[in-house]
């Protein structure tokens, strides 16, 4: 579908596919994380929680972590590939130069980039989901939505991503890009609900948007739809809008002068 | 496409008028005007700096140009970039193969940015790689090539869509003679085939040997234009003497160097004297008294038409 | 006969010549040393947040919140402490691990096969084994620093309750460190790109900090789980500086103790041959 609609960013993504037929096990070892964390937080530490309120009943924590876990795979997924591959490209390959000489300009770059990111997030959020279906802690058919609702998460993050990466000017400045997803992946309502932030500080998680991201999942996986899922889904697509301009913009500037 | 030239005149595929660019505070390409026909085989020398790359990145719509006026294929090229982008084949003057493909999926993936379909793809693939002897390394990583065969792939990947112009930004820079001379059959192969060629060089011989007409850039415009032949009647004599003297020429008197031959020029180490004959003009040197450690005569090259019109060498 | 009898010694003292060449000087490595400062001094900036800043985001992460969660069901696998405090010293272990093993990652495998800086260096007296002394004295000595923040702010903060504990802890982690900087090394000086390093560290560290008695303890694993644990260094790490800030007593520390020393001496010596290998090629 996309093939036809944008032929030449879908061109982009094939050129992913070609690298990546070669690299798939690095792919695979990414699943692996989001699994240790159910099986070492969710399990193990959930072991001693026991059950925790949500939506009003006591659920167990895995089910509570899980859905957190998948659009937290999704995030890790884009935000990896828009800012290391991205910027290896940007800086070392000049692969950039070769397909600009071509009828593919910067915003087929762009979008085709941030496809193939976002398909590595889809990837892992649908493992994941099995993971979660094998493990009994899906509690709603709806949460055969989450890999749909992850491309929110997947395409806000690649953009985001991708936009500060054309700002980076070496590998030491992902030290800082660290210091910002640590904190947002263990703070964003990932492993406790955000009720348990005092005053301002909740609203400030509020506004993560990881927090949003994992608001979405969550409520799809509990079959609990509600009208705050579509400010999810604004709030998610504006940063994408964003994001994407801003990154197509500095392309501009780098590759086009 | 908007070609309205009259049939008798060859069409213009690239017309430049005014054509400037300006980083910052400095013209890099300075209202030049120039223009490339049908089929023909079109270069821009120059030394390095003069505007060249910066040229054919503007030809290629990546290089947005600061005034003037561009038609490629009667298009603006800011404004139809992707259409044009379409019908030419560039190979870049620093090496831009996908160091994370293989040879031939460097084709192949060149080919879906061209929006053509696989399976052509794959023939005109294959069949490029027959034709630039790379067949035998097609599964082969990129990084471990020769820079013969880089270059080699690099043009057969530009060839993938069978564009109408091909684009070479300085291709047998780097290169050893063995591999430039191959390189050189290869490109006057395709311009028998009908493809429109535009070069850049700072070598003199290959623009000599290579173009039909060309153009000679320096500082970011143009100074002569013309066939290889008629810029040498133009701008040369017919012979050259070139005297030697390592102790440095500033001794010299210039009343001696006017009365040898039609003109000269000084450099720091050699007087070149443009002349019809040489031996002739050798012998009046000597009769004033000059006395090079050594010298010779040849017949002149595009060489002595960029230090005639500029004063300077052409890899100084 | 006499022949025989004259050569033996030659050939005894031949061998104890060629392991003297091979072993490292007892001083030399400080060199090594001195020029990873020289390096770290200009780019420390990047290291502040994966050393010092991010142990102490996890923690905050994790163990307060967490902490809420687990509220006063937190007695039955703490003995007593709050959840924070439990996870506190075990974080600290696990921290001394995931900056040895990553410093001993990537920075080790660019001097050996990208800038190729450690070619250079055994072209001067230094021989393979000082320079591999020296890088892992270096990790070391970082994770020490980084360690010693870590438990200053538990100090601080009151985590941690006794400073001669604090201490002991500290301890721990250098040990810790070595017991994972060396064999890591081993490992990265007989790699030619980092490809290896996304399986090792998202299928055997990544798990080990969950695992190992971090976050909750490893008798809630399964049986084998435990033996695997156990194998590892870190689980000892975590016991070893969990007793210290609890001030509960362990059994077997020695065990302990000795297991943390043996990953870190063998790691050591598979460290130096693999890299000596690599050299003299
Ligand atoms: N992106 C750029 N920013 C600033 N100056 C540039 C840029 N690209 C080229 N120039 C300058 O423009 C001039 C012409 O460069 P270029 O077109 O590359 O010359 P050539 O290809 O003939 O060697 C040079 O002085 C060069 O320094
Ligand atoms: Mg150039």
């Amino acid at each position: 579908m996309i093939a036809s609609l944008a032929p030449r960013a879908f061109s982009v993504f094939e050129r992913n596919v070609f690298v990546y037929r070669r690299q798939w096990l690095i792919i695979v070892t990414g699943f692996f994380e989001p699994l240790f964390f159910l099986l070492g937080i969710g399990y193990g530490v959930g072991g001693v929680i026991g059950t925790i309120p949500y939506g009003g009943v006591e659920v167990p924590y895995a089910a509570f972590v899980a859905p957190a876990l998948l659009a937290s795979a999704a995030m890790n997924g884009a935000i990896f590939d828009s800012t290391f591959n991205i910027f290896y490209k940007l800086k070392y390959g000049k692969v950039y130069d070769a397909i600009l000489s071509t009828p593919v300009g910067v915003g087929d770059l762009a979008v085709g980039e941030l496809l193939w990111s976002n398909l590595r997030g889809v990837i892992y959020a649908t493992a994941f989901l099995v993971v979660m279906l094998a493990f009994g802690l899906v509690q709603s058919p709806l949460a055969l939505l989450a890999p749909l609702a992850v491309v929110f998460i997947g395409f806000s993050f690649g953009a985001a991503g991708f936009a500060i990466t054309t700002h980076m000017r070496s590998w030491k400045d992902f030290d800082f890009l660290f210091i910002v997803l640590t904190p947002l992946f263990l703070f964003s309502a990932t492993f406790y609900p955000v009720e348990i932030y005092p005053g301002a500080l909740r609203w400030i998680v509020e506004l993560s948007p990881l927090t949003r991201g994992t608001h979405l999942v969550r409520s799809l996986c509990f079959g609990d739809l509600n009208l705050f899922m579509l400010v999810d889904i604004a709030y998610l697509s504006a940063i994408s809008f964003i994001g994407y301009r801003h990154a197509v913009r500095r392309l501009g500037v780098l590759l086009l002068k | 496409m908007g070609m309205t030239n009259s049939a008798s005149e060859p069409t213009a595929l690239i017309r430049a008028q005014g054509l400037t660019k300006v980083f910052g505070a400095r013209s890099a390409v300075d209202g030049i005007d120039f223009e490339v026909r049908d089929g023909e085989f079109f270069g821009f020398l120059g030394p390095n700096g003069a505007g060249k790359t910066t040229t054919m990145r503007m030809i290629a719509g990546v290089s947005p140009r600061t005034s003037g006026t561009l038609e490629i294929f009667g298009q603006d090229p800011d404004l139809h970039g992707s259409e044009i982008r379409g019908q030419i084949g560039v190979v870049h003057q620093q090496e831009t193969l996908d160091m994370e493909l293989t040879v031939r999926e460097n084709l192949l993936i060149f080919g879906r940015f061209f929006g053509m379909e696989r399976a052509a793809i794959a023939t005109r693939a294959d069949e490029l790689l027959e034709l630039f002897q790379l067949s035998d390394r097609a599964k082969d990583q990129v990084e471990p090539l020769s820079g013969g065969m880089k270059r080699r792939l690099s043009i057969a990947r530009s060839l993938i869509a069978s564009p109408r112009i091909l684009m070479l930004d300085e291709p047998t820079t780097g290169l050893d003679p063995q591999a430039r001379h191959l390189l050189w059959d290869a490109l006057q192969r395709l311009k028998r085939g009908g493809t429109t060629i535009v070069l850049t060089t700072h070598y003199m011989d290959e623009a000599e040997q290579l173009c039909d007409r060309l153009v000679v850039m320096d500082q970011a415009k143009i100074v002569a234009e013309g066939s290889p032949r008629q810029l040498i009647v133009e701008h040369a004599s017919r012979e050259v003497l070139e005297l030697r003297f390592p102790n440095g020429t500033e001794s010299i008197d210039v009343k001696v160097l006017e009365g040898i031959g039609d003109r000269y020029e000084r450099l720091a180490e050699r007087v070149i004297i443009g002349c019809e004959n040489g031996e002739a003009a050798h012998a009046r040197a000597l009769e004033h008294g000059l006395d090079p450690e050594s010298w010779l005569v040849r017949r002149s090259s595009l060489e002595d038409v960029f230090l005639r019109l500029t004063g300077r060498t052409l890899d100084e | 006969m006499t022949a025989a009898s004259s050569v033996a010694p030659n050939r005894t003292r031949s061998r104890l010549a060629a392991i003297r060449e091979a072993a490292p000087h007892p001083t030399r490595w400080r060199h090594v040393v001195a020029y990873m400062i020289s390096v770290y001094r200009r780019e420390w900036q990047g290291s502040v947040f994966s050393g010092f800043i991010e142990p102490l985001v996890v923690l905050a992460g994790l163990g307060i919140g967490l902490g809420v969660l687990v509220g006063d069901k937190a007695a039955e696998i703490t003995g007593g402490v709050s959840y924070v405090a439990y996870i506190a010293p075990a974080l600290m272990a696990s921290s001394a691990m995931n900056l040895a093993t990553s410093e001993a990652a990537w920075p080790i495998l660019a001097r050996v096969a990208w800038v190729r800086i450690y070619h250079a260096m055994v072209a001067t007296p230094l021989n393979a084994a000082d320079v591999m002394v020296g890088a892992i004295a270096f990790i070391v000595g970082k994770v020490a620093f980084a360690a010693a923040f870590f438990a200053g702010v538990l100090l601080v903060t009151g985590i941690a309750t006794s400073p001669t504990g604090a201490l002991g802890m500290l301890g721990i982690s250098v040990l810790t460190a070595f017991a994972f900087g060396a064999p890591m090394a081993a490992f990265s000086v007989t790699q030619k790109s980092d490809q290896g390093f996304a399986f090792l560290f998202r299928l055997i560290i990544t798990p080990l900090g969950f695992f190992s008695g971090t976050y909750f303890p490893i008798e809630n694993l399964p049986f084998a789980a435990q033996v695997l644990s156990w194998c590892t260094p870190l689980a000892h790490g975590v016991a070893l500086s969990r007793s210290l800030a609890l001030g509960t007593p362990v059994t077997y520390v020695w065990f302990h103790v000795g297991a943390l020393l043996l990953w870190g001496i063998a790691g050591s010596i598979a460290a130096i041959y693999l890299f000596r290998k690599r050299m003299l090629k």
